[in-house]
């Protein structure tokens, strides 16, 4: 079921796709955006008001504005002090994750020209979650609250490298052996994870490594924002500047060679980034199914293909998705709550499918 | 005719010296039924121990009656059968050597027969913070979880508990095993009749009688001590990279229910073990906290939540009652979570228990018989 995302033209179709910005482009990416934005912004008021604890929503508004510097907040310590040290950290990497999923989805079915990638295709996630794993099973989570994700971003960063090595085996970098590449080492790792939690007989270890993989926003802390923040917007910025560039490489990497892209230079790029930003995200939250499958998708039916326009729309849907997600896992169970990966796929993959038989004709599918 | 004269005065002598024989000999057989008359009065003497034994007390096999999957309650002779879910199993002979499956039901074995008839152990089982027959395991012959590995050590009976998984009591008894599938409770009480069942399977009916009679001796002394009045909300959770809080229907929430308390999770609607946020501990509210995990990851998380502004007025948080707890007490579907009831009844109620001190269960062979 392959798609070739380069032309299905929904929104615009490859009109003025190659070209440099023009009013067009900035037109659709800033309507997209305020849309998004403020959709986002209510977002983070409905999503700092709610919760297990029950805080009125004058006094998280009043917080909210404090926070910013526009009056003084009504809400009690305690009130604050969930607002400020718990819930806000929550949401916004809950938006830094669902934006480096959503971009670096839109990266990855773009390079690879078929809409059933994702931000996992060439193994990233399955390192994170061997890395996640090693601490978890070695105890070194339990030393310090950071070793946990610098262990999976490690572990994606191997497991990217590994794939790359594979790739360009030969002294030629091919885009078939990459995904395959991907896949095997994704295969691979995957037997190490689940070997680890069928051969340890410490039930807790089993428990925390299957909980880590079902994907989660709880133990977010300002300090886990702190560091993915600088990783996932840096990405996304790289990844928007060369977006025009991987509009002509749709076209074909002959034809992009042909009008002066550096095709080597501009796909190391775009895979080196879009698995950075997913290492970042998986390293904090887990593997959180669907986000980067489902978001460009949903998004380039709506602005069309031109990733110029696409990814940047992407990563807002994809963190306003996930804030709307990880809100939702908060509450639906309250005071328990839902790993947030369970949700995107139960809430996901209907609206997938709903997508998929409503344009199938669209998507030439 | 002087012949005959003196025959008959010989036959005359015989039988009067017949007569007289027989005479004494009525004296002899008289004798003993004389003596008893004599000791029948013993205790007005003054040495009545060494002439009478006293009567042995034996188990009150009365309490076997109530285990429904005893099909012949008035049968302590051999064979005998049980009916669990995997139907109907009988022994012929009290079992030499016994597996068993899960950790909460070795560790009633362990109390009730030579440790040695336990054809094996699980790696787990030495886990000295989540195992209470940690050092009894140390040493013993151990194995991995492949079903396997269970029928090459033949076991006369195999134990499995309502978590073992269907496929893997199926292949056993698929390999000719005998397989009693048994309960386990979270409720102290509640396993009364489990620990009854697993003595009678293998005999050791004295052992379980005093055994169930040791717990209902501990937990009448804690209902006696507890005191009346409000009840404080206790919240058991554990923090395994996400926060878990233990909910009704959890071995946790039976322990609080027992010891005194509410649980608090349970009484803000979560069963079972399902995961929290800290937000969710603040709106909890509970009055005591409780950390039954590994001591290394606990310390680390009962800083977390004392040092967590979210939860400055969380009564547990602002009176210093977050408490480190022993989990093998905790989360044990044995016996042994009596000694948890026991450990927080002391925790939430130190006047009421000031002074008390209880001990740890036995192993056998201190139950009962099991030490001729």
């Amino acid at each position: 079921m392959l798609v070739f995302v380069g032309g299905d033209g929904a929104g615009g179709g490859s009109s003025g796709v190659s070209g440099p910005p023009s009013g067009s482009v900035l037109k659709r990416v800033g309507g997209g955006a305020l849309v998004l934005g403020a959709a986002t912004i209510v977002m983070v008021i409905v999503a700092s008001a709610v919760g297990p604890f029950n805080i009125p929503i004058s006094h998280t508004v009043s917080t909210l504005l404090d926070l910013i510097g526009i009056g003084d907040s009504a809400a009690k310590p305690t009130e604050r002090a969930i607002i400020q040290s718990i819930r806000l950290p929550r949401i916004f990497l809950a938006f830094l994750v669902g934006s480096a999923l959503g971009i670096s989805g839109g990266i990855m079915q773009g390079l690879f020209r078929n809409s059933m990638a994702d931000p996992g295709i060439i193994g990233v996630s399955s390192g994170g979650a061997t890395g996640a794993v090693a601490a978890i099973a070695s105890g070194a989570s339990t030393v310090s609250t950071l070793f946990l994700p610098l262990f999976a971003f490690i572990g994606s960063g191997v497991a990217m490298a590994a794939v790359f090595l594979i790739a360009s085996t030969g002294g030629r970098f091919s885009m078939m052996t990459l995904l395959l590449g991907g896949i095997a080492v994704g295969s691979f790792l995957g037997a190490i994870t689940t070997a680890t939690i069928v051969l340890t007989d410490n039930l807790s270890v089993q428990r925390q490594i299957i909980f880590w993989i079902a994907g989660g926003m709880d133990t977010a802390r300002w300090e886990s924002v702190r560091i993915a923040a600088p990783i996932i917007v840096t990405g996304a910025l790289i990844a928007v500047f060369v977006a025009r560039d991987l509009n002509l490489l749709l076209v074909g990497e002959d034809e992009a060679r042909a009008l002066g892209v550096r095709v080597t230079l501009v796909r190391n790029t775009l895979l080196v980034t879009a698995s950075l930003i997913t290492g970042a995200a998986v390293a904090f939250s887990g593997i959180i199914a669907f986000v980067g499958l489902i978001v460009p998708h949903v998004v380039r039916l709506v602005v069309g293909a031109d990733h110029r326009v696409l990814l940047p729309l992407s990563a807002l849907a994809g963190g306003l998705f996930l804030l709307i997600a990880d809100t939702a896992a908060r509450v639906v169970l309250s005071p328990a709550e839902l790993r947030v990966g369970i949700l995107t796929a139960l809430i996901g993959a209907p609206f997938f499918i709903y997508l998929l038989v409503r344009n199938r004709t669209r998507l030439s599918i | 005719m002087k012949y005959s004269m003196r025959f008959v005065l010989m036959v005359l002598a015989v039988v009067v010296i017949a007569a007289f024989a027989a005479c004494a000999e009525g004296d002899v057989e008289v004798a003993p039924t004389v003596a008893p008359t004599a000791t029948a009065e013993p205790t007005a003497t003054a040495t009545p121990e060494p002439t009478v034994e006293p009567t042995p007390v034996g188990p009150d096999l009365s309490r076997f009656a109530d285990v429904p999957e005893i099909v012949d309650p008035t049968n302590y002779g051999w064979p005998r059968s049980v009916e669990t879910t995997e139907g109907v199993i009988t022994l012929d002979a009290p079992p030499e050597k016994i597996h068993s499956l899960s950790l909460g039901h070795t560790e009633i074995l362990a109390a009730l027969m030579d440790f040695e008839r336990l054809s094996a152990v699980y790696s787990f089982f030495v886990d000295e913070e989540q195992s209470n027959i940690a050092g009894l395991s140390a040493d013993h012959n151990m194995i991995g979880f492949d079903p396997e590995e269970v029928v090459a050590l033949e076991p006369d009976v195999i134990v499995a508990s309502r978590f073992t998984n269907a496929d893997t009591v199926a292949l056993l008894n698929g390999a000719g095993n005998l397989v009693v599938r048994a309960a386990l409770e979270n409720s102290a009480l509640g396993n009364v009749p489990n620990i009854l069942l697993i003595g009678y399977l293998i005999g050791a009916e004295a052992e379980a009688v005093a055994l169930v009679e040791d717990i209902e001796a501990r937990m009448e002394v804690i209902s006696d001590l507890l005191p009346g009045g409000d009840k404080p909300r206790v919240l058991s959770i554990s923090k395994f990279t996400s926060v878990f809080a233990a909910g009704s229907g959890s071995t946790e929430g039976g322990i609080i229910e027992q010891a005194g308390g509410i649980n608090a999770a349970a009484d803000s609607g979560i069963e079972g073990h399902l995961q929290v946020s800290v937000e969710s501990i603040a709106a909890i509210n509970p009055d005591v906290i409780i950390v039954p995990q590994p001591l290394e990851g606990a310390d680390l998380f009962i800083e977390e939540l004392v040092s967590n502004a979210a939860l400055a007025d969380v009564p547990a948080v602002k009176n210093g009652e977050v408490h480190y707890v022993l989990p093998k007490y905790h989360t044990t579907l044995s016996h042994w979570n009596v000694r948890g009831i026991e450990q927080l009844a002391g925790l939430l109620y130190p006047e009421a228990f000031a002074g008390v001190t209880f001990e740890d269960f036995s192993s056998w062979p201190d139950y009962g018989v099991g030490s001729e």
